[in-house]
């Protein structure tokens, strides 16, 4: 009976699991189908598109510019050359061991030049200024200083106009010969030093001129010699100094606009704010997810690419305390990006929106402007305007899925 | 020794508990009610209510509990297929049904404890493909909405039972559910999936009464009268947490990833929703049976039924926004007992066989969906405790349901092992 009891339990639980197969196979079924709405939301009363101009915003690219583009009345680039050290070249250096020690007995040549990017402007010379008051001309942070922000009345040299050469590259520099203003002003230990250079055209430059590869080169002639000991030793080397700050400087005027139309551009400091009135969305049923929500502007030209990024306010703005005009009035740090991207088709600029009207929906925002700006990829100088009349108001269309 | 082996017997079948067979009813409403019957009631029709298990007892009524010569630990492991198409989709899992501890008490009384599944919520359900234009857009969406479920509604029952009469006796058992289910809905459009999760949380106390009566008695055969009527002390609620659905960009099935990562991004997900009594089952029911003993160990076993839920909004947790509103069973089953004291190996078996029927009603549909077959088995009696395996099958085929023809096999092995507990010792 024992035997029984033990292989008999076993074997009849486990022998009828043998015939059973563990499967799980979906049923077909008509089921409902799960709603995908979609809605399409206009302007109404309380909607607004409209331009308000900033601080121009040319940080962030690789090329510097001087000269004249329509629309814009004084265009320059500053950079600064730091950091130059003035006790190098003024001192005397002993090694560590004070067995030796080196000096700059001389500067033999001081040269500031730059590459044009596209050489058929070589006959657009630039003209280099620097800035020699006694003060700190760190003036200017890339990103942030602008046009406004520079003191006009800066003390300034201006230095011997340019000679050009071509290399056997077939690039085209200019360089200027900044002897004296070395030995003058970046070596004098009395007072305290700026580094910084005005790039801007001659007057006569009728055309923007990009240029890259800014820098100061140091020709010097250095001894070495050991104490107590009538040896030494002298050869020439040259010190090179690349711009640490770079900064294009365009004065963007005020821009004018009527109601019928909304632009935005790097160089003029547009932006543009769009107001839609989205109170549907908390109306709409819980547990929700949009697929798509997209905003549409029509253009008033043709475009074949144009970047625009558009964020949320983080608060709430009325546009009556907008100074459309004013430069100082919007604080871009209060604003978050929420990753739109854009594509153009027909003129027509579609906006993915998704993230922002899902803020909305999942009441992360309570309110619903949204800025418009333009990218860093596009034409800095470029401004696109959009059309806020007729049938070619703003509007966005959007669609959610709801599982139940 | 003998507690080892129960320990190491009773672990294993735990173990190997995974679940029910998938099946289009237990989308409805909190699911299909589990078939969690002993196997010695699954090899008789299947009935509940008569007893099957040893002549005059049933493992699952406890009014036949004070029958019993000795206190049983009963496990009950059984497994569940069904096939549709002609046998072109199966489905089929292997699960734990029971466990229960019955303790007679001077052959007057008895008190029991079990627990195992009560509701079955393992689904999985696919739509039909659908080209839907969209109009706004101007584009046309191919959606499929698929829906899966699992998990379901727990039972942990005690039970009393105490004689009325020297011919009548009663019983009482507290039903306490208890559980959770997980629902998944996926909605794939142009091959994106959007998906949604809840949970639902369920809790309830039911009260079963059952009365047996041996009062009756036509001729010369000896028969035994079985009621039971079920009902509501706390309807049975349902608690529901919705969580924000999600794309599934990186295809996980989670709401997931920081490099590919699903929409909306993780740190934007909102509270879950927690919604309370979004659903309340409130059952009746009603067994009736009769045990007609016309030979000896030979009994003819009857039993119908009827469970019906006054809820209102039960049809609202299902994901097809229906339920089932009532069951009606009937079956009719055969039962040879076994020896008290065998001298044959034949002797020692019980043989049980039998027809059933039932019949669903859907709420809103109203579509009556009907389930008709057969079940035998047999069960057989070792050692001085009279130990018991128990082993039954049953095959049926469903029919009402948009997919028709599904043929449904079950099995149940149930071990029963005795032992001597608050029974008097003779005196050395």
């Amino acid at each position: 009976m024992k035997k029984l009891f033990y292989a008999f339990p076993i074997l009849w639980i486990f022998i009828p699991i043998l015939f059973f197969s563990c499967s799980e196979e979906p049923i077909p079924y008509e089921l409902s189908e799960g709603d995908v709405i979609s809605f399409r939301i206009d302007p109404d009363s309380t909607s607004y598109f409209r331009s308000y101009q900033t601080a121009p915003e040319m940080g962030g690219l690789s090329e510097l510019y001087y000269g004249k583009r329509d629309g814009f009345s004084e265009i320059y680039s500053l950079v600064e050359v730091y950091p130059v050290s003035a006790p190098f070249f003024l001192d005397t250096t002993y090694s560590s061991d004070s067995t030796s020690y080196n000096f700059v007995d001389s500067i033999k040549s001081v040269t500031f030049s730059l590459t044009l990017v596209d050489s058929s402007n070589s006959q657009y010379h630039p003209v280099l200024s620097y800035f020699s008051g006694d003060v700190d001309t760190t003036i200017f942070l890339e990103n942030e200083s602008s046009f406004y922000a520079i003191d006009p009345t800066l003390e300034k040299i201006e230095l011997d106009s340019s000679i050009s050469y071509t290399d056997t590259l077939e690039n085209v520099h200019f360089s200027f010969d900044a002897t004296s203003l070395f030995n003058d002003y970046m070596l004098e230990t009395t007072r305290l030093n700026s580094y910084t250079f005005k790039i801007g055209g001659d007057g006569e430059t009728d055309s923007l001129v990009a240029f890259t590869n800014p820098k100061l080169e140091v020709q010097f002639s250095r001894t070495m010699g050991i104490p107590d000991s009538t040896w030494d030793s002298t050869w020439v080397d040259t010190a090179t100094y690349t711009a640490r700050y770079k900064l294009i400087i365009v004065n963007p005027g005020e821009w004018e606009e009527g109601e019928s139309t909304f632009s935005i551009g790097r160089a003029k400091g547009l932006k543009s704010i769009l107001r839609f009135n989205l109170d549907t969305l908390s109306m709409l049923p819980d547990n929700i997810i949009f697929k798509d929500a997209d905003l549409y502007l029509k253009c008033d030209t043709t475009i074949n690419s144009f970047k625009v990024f558009a964020y949320p306010f983080k608060d709430s703005i009325s546009i009556n305390d907008i100074d459309l005009f004013s430069v100082e009035q919007m604080d871009t740090t209060a604003l978050e990006f929420i990753g739109a991207t854009s594509s153009t088709v027909d003129s027509l600029l579609i906006l993915n929106v998704r993230d922002f009207v899902n803020y909305i929906y999942l009441n992360q925002l309570t309110h619903y402007e949204l800025q418009l700006s333009s990218s860093t990829g596009n034409d800095p100088f470029s401004t696109l305007t959009f059309i806020n009349a007729g049938p070619f108001k703003p509007y966005i269309i959007m669609r959610y899925v709801a599982t139940n | 020794m003998l507690l080892r082996i129960k320990v190491v017997l009773f672990s294993l079948v735990a173990l190997l508990s995974v679940g029910f067979s998938q099946s289009l009813m237990n989308a409805f409403g909190i699911g299909s009610p589990a078939s969690n019957f002993d196997a010695a009631s699954m090899g008789t029709s299947p009935m509940s209510l008569l007893p099957s298990f040893q002549e005059g007892v049933s493992i699952s009524n406890p009014v036949t509990w004070s029958q019993l010569h000795y206190t049983y630990l009963t496990g009950t492991y059984g497994g569940q297929q069904s096939e549709i198409q002609s046998g072109l989709m199966k489905n089929g899992r292997t699960y734990l049904q029971q466990i229960q501890l019955i303790i007679p008490i001077k052959k007057k009384y008895a008190f029991g404890l079990s627990i195992g599944p009560n509701t079955n919520r393992l689904y999985s359900i696919v739509g039909v493909e659908n080209l839907v234009d969209d109009g706004i857009y101007g584009d046309s969406l191919t959606v499929r909405k698929s829906v899966s479920g699992y998990g379901g509604i727990t039972s942990l029952k005690p039970s009393v039972a105490f004689p009325l009469t020297s011919l009548e006796s009663m019983a009482i058992t507290i039903d306490y559910l208890f559980g959770s289910s997980r629902g998944i809905t996926s909605i794939s459009i142009d091959g994106t999936n959007y998906i949604q999760k809840e949970q639902d949380i369920y809790s309830g106390t039911m009260m079963k009464l059952f009365f047996h009566s041996k009062r009756l008695k036509y001729k010369d055969y000896g028969m035994g009268f079985y009621l039971s009527l079920k009902n509501a002390l706390k309807p049975l609620s349902v608690n529901r947490i919705s969580h924000q659905p999600f794309e599934d960009n990186n295809e996980s099935g989670n709401h997931d990833g920081s490099y590919y990562s699903d929409f909306p991004d993780l740190s934007l997900i909102p509270d879950a929703i927690q919604s309370n009594s979004i659903g309340e089952i409130d059952p009746f029911e009603i067994q009736v049976g009769l045990d007609v003993n016309i030979r000896p160990r030979l009994h003819i076993l009857s039993e119908g039924s009827h469970w019906y839920d006054r809820g209102d909004n039960g049809h609202t947790v299902s994901v097809l926004n229906d339920k089932i509103v009532s069951l009606d069973q009937i079956s009719l089953g055969l039962a040879l007992f076994s020896r008290r004291l065998p001298r044959q190996i034949l002797n020692q078996f019980h043989y049980r066989g039998g027809f059933f029927a039932k019949q669903y009603t859907l709420y809103h549909k109203g579509k009556r969906i009907d389930e008709k077959g057969f079940s035998f088995g047999f069960g057989v009696k070792f050692g001085v405790t009279d130990n018991q395996i128990d082993f039954g099958f049953s095959i049926s085929q469903r029919d009402g349901l948009d997919v028709n023809g599904e043929l449904i096999q079950q099995f149940s092995v149930g071990i029963s092992l005795g032992d001597i507990w608050f029974i008097k010792r003779r005196e050395r």
